[in-house]
């Protein structure tokens, strides 16, 4: 295959590396096998987006990726959690499809990392209006401001919504 | 379906669009703002791209029932969720700064006096004429002194068939477990994290724990211990040395498992679909070659092997 040629760095990062990216994540996940899985998707990563450090940054490099792999499983887990635990008080009948739920759980991680780029402030404006259905000035009178400044957060919730979705 | 460009949008054509966009979130526009968005969104592709992206954000927004939003959203105090997170990364990141320390062991591994790469195999005969083999990706330290003959494991598995020494030195395997001390004998020990394994073939063996009691293993027994404890005692496994006739024996043992073993000979990622895992193998395998085993694979059981990389091949059902 002609994608051979630039995988070169990868294959000498994995050799150099791997073994002691998968000890760092067991040291601090305590499990083997989580350990090993964390590290395949670093590399997977890196496979997908073609980035590649400097020669003298390879560890750093790798274990920021792989400390934000495991951020995201745990969101994802809670996120998960949450969400089956919703499903169960509904009736039977009402219960999405695996794949519906799967779709539900990749959004509303992307709608939590929107709220958690977000002030506390922003943020509360934002859940008011697009979740709970509420006016600018119902929401003025919620958080004792004005209208004016609920218009500023919203400005602010949408910039940090764009970034999420359309950030380089 | 339109085609949105990759490309980024300019910054102030954002802001422009998103003001547009909390105008309309804050109710209905009038029909003066209703022109003048209409006016705004024509007058520049780069306009009308930007807007795009901002529908698809409102999208994002109504693809999950408010409710369930809401519930599972709300669900953690928001403060709370986010100060564990800030937890969590910054226990992972004084990890990142810390590495110096943790690349310690690599390090012993890298200076040790005997190392094997991955699928190498070594041999020696030792001062005393006992022979040492190491498998794939091992390493050892010999330090034999006046009072005793130690060999401490860094890393991997190793074999061990005890000479006579003439001045009776004891003989010692060192582990990050404890201590294997050898009574004539010929033995088997595996590390594996805090893990070592050990089957005795000939002769007899003292295990000690680094913080348990010492127990005594019989020829033909295997278990492991940790520095805290033993596993049960069991038949030792013959066919954890097949390794040192370059062999893999497996009977019956579930692919998954084989898998396990062949990826210590192999350079890279070798992984097993977790639906194929249960599969039982028999066969006798050479390890000279691990290209050629996943070739056999693939005639004996229903499997597809597929070499993404030279680093990566993963086994799928067929």
């Amino acid at each position: 295959m002609p994608t051979d040629a630039p995988l070169q760095p990868l294959d000498s990062l994995y050799r150099d590396h791997h073994g002691w990216l998968q000890g760092w994540l067991r040291l601090r996940l305590g499990d083997r096998e989580r350990a090993a899985d964390i590290a395949q998707d670093t590399f997977l990563r890196l496979l997908v987006t073609r980035r590649l450090p400097a020669q003298s940054d390879g560890r750093r490099f790798l274990a920021q990726i792989a400390r934000n792999l495991v951020i995201d499983q745990w969101r994802r887990q809670r996120i998960k959690q949450a969400y089956l635990e919703s499903l169960a008080a509904l009736p039977e009948p009402e219960t999405p499809s695996l794949e519906t739920r799967a779709i539900v759980i990749e959004t509303l991680m992307q709608i939590d990392a929107m709220l958690d780029s977000m002030p506390a402030k922003v943020r509360e404006a934002f859940l008011l209006s697009q979740f709970e259905g509420l006016s600018y000035s119902q929401i003025a009178e919620r958080l004792e401001v004005s209208v004016s400044s609920v218009q500023k957060y919203m400005l602010r919730a949408i910039t940090a919504c764009y970034q999420v979705l359309y950030a380089e | 379906m339109k085609t949105t460009s990759e490309a980024p949008v300019a910054s102030d054509i954002i802001e422009q669009a998103s003001h547009w966009l909390m105008l309309q979130w804050g109710g209905e526009l009038d029909k003066e703002q209703q022109r003048r968005f209409a006016e705004w969104r024509t007058a520049d592709p780069e306009h009308d791209r930007a807007w795009q992206r901002l529908e698809h954000l409102q999208n994002t927004l109504s693809g999950v029932p408010t409710d369930t939003a809401l519930a599972v959203l709300r669900e953690l105090p928001d403060a709370r969720r986010r100060q564990t997170l800030k937890l969590l990364g910054a226990l992972l990141l004084a990890g990142g700064s810390s590495y110096l320390a943790q690349s310690q062991l690599p390090w012993r591994e890298a200076t040790a006096d005997l190392r094997s790469g991955t699928g190498e195999r070594l041999q020696r005969t030792l001062a005393d004429g006992s022979r040492l083999s190491l498998n794939s990706g091992s390493a050892v330290d010999i330090l034999f002194s006046a009072s005793e003959r130690r060999i401490r494991l860094l890393a991997g598995e190793l074999l061990l068939d005890s000479g006579h020494d003439p001045a009776q030195r004891p003989l010692i395997v060192d582990t990050a477990a404890g201590e294997i001390q050898a009574l004539g004998t010929r033995f088997c020990v595996y590390q594996r994290d805090d893990r070592s394994q050990v089957d005795l073939f000939e002769g007899a063996l003292e295990l000690r724990p680094r913080q348990a009691r010492a127990t005594r293993l019989q020829a033909g027994q295997g278990c492991w211990f940790t520095a805290t404890r033993f596993g049960d005692i069991a038949p030792a496994n013959l066919n954890a040395i097949a390794w040192h006739d370059g062999r893999l024996i497996a009977e019956r043992m579930p692919l998954g498992q084989f898998v396990a073993e062949l990826a210590r000979y192999r350079r890279g990622m070798l992984r097993c679909d977790p639906t194929i895992a249960g599969l039982p193998l028999t066969g006798v395998f050479p390890l000279v070659d691990t290209d050629r085993v996943l070739t056999a694979l693939e005639q004996s059981l229903p499997v597809k092997v597929h070499r993404l990389t030279s680093l990566w091949t993963t086994i799928s059902p067929a």
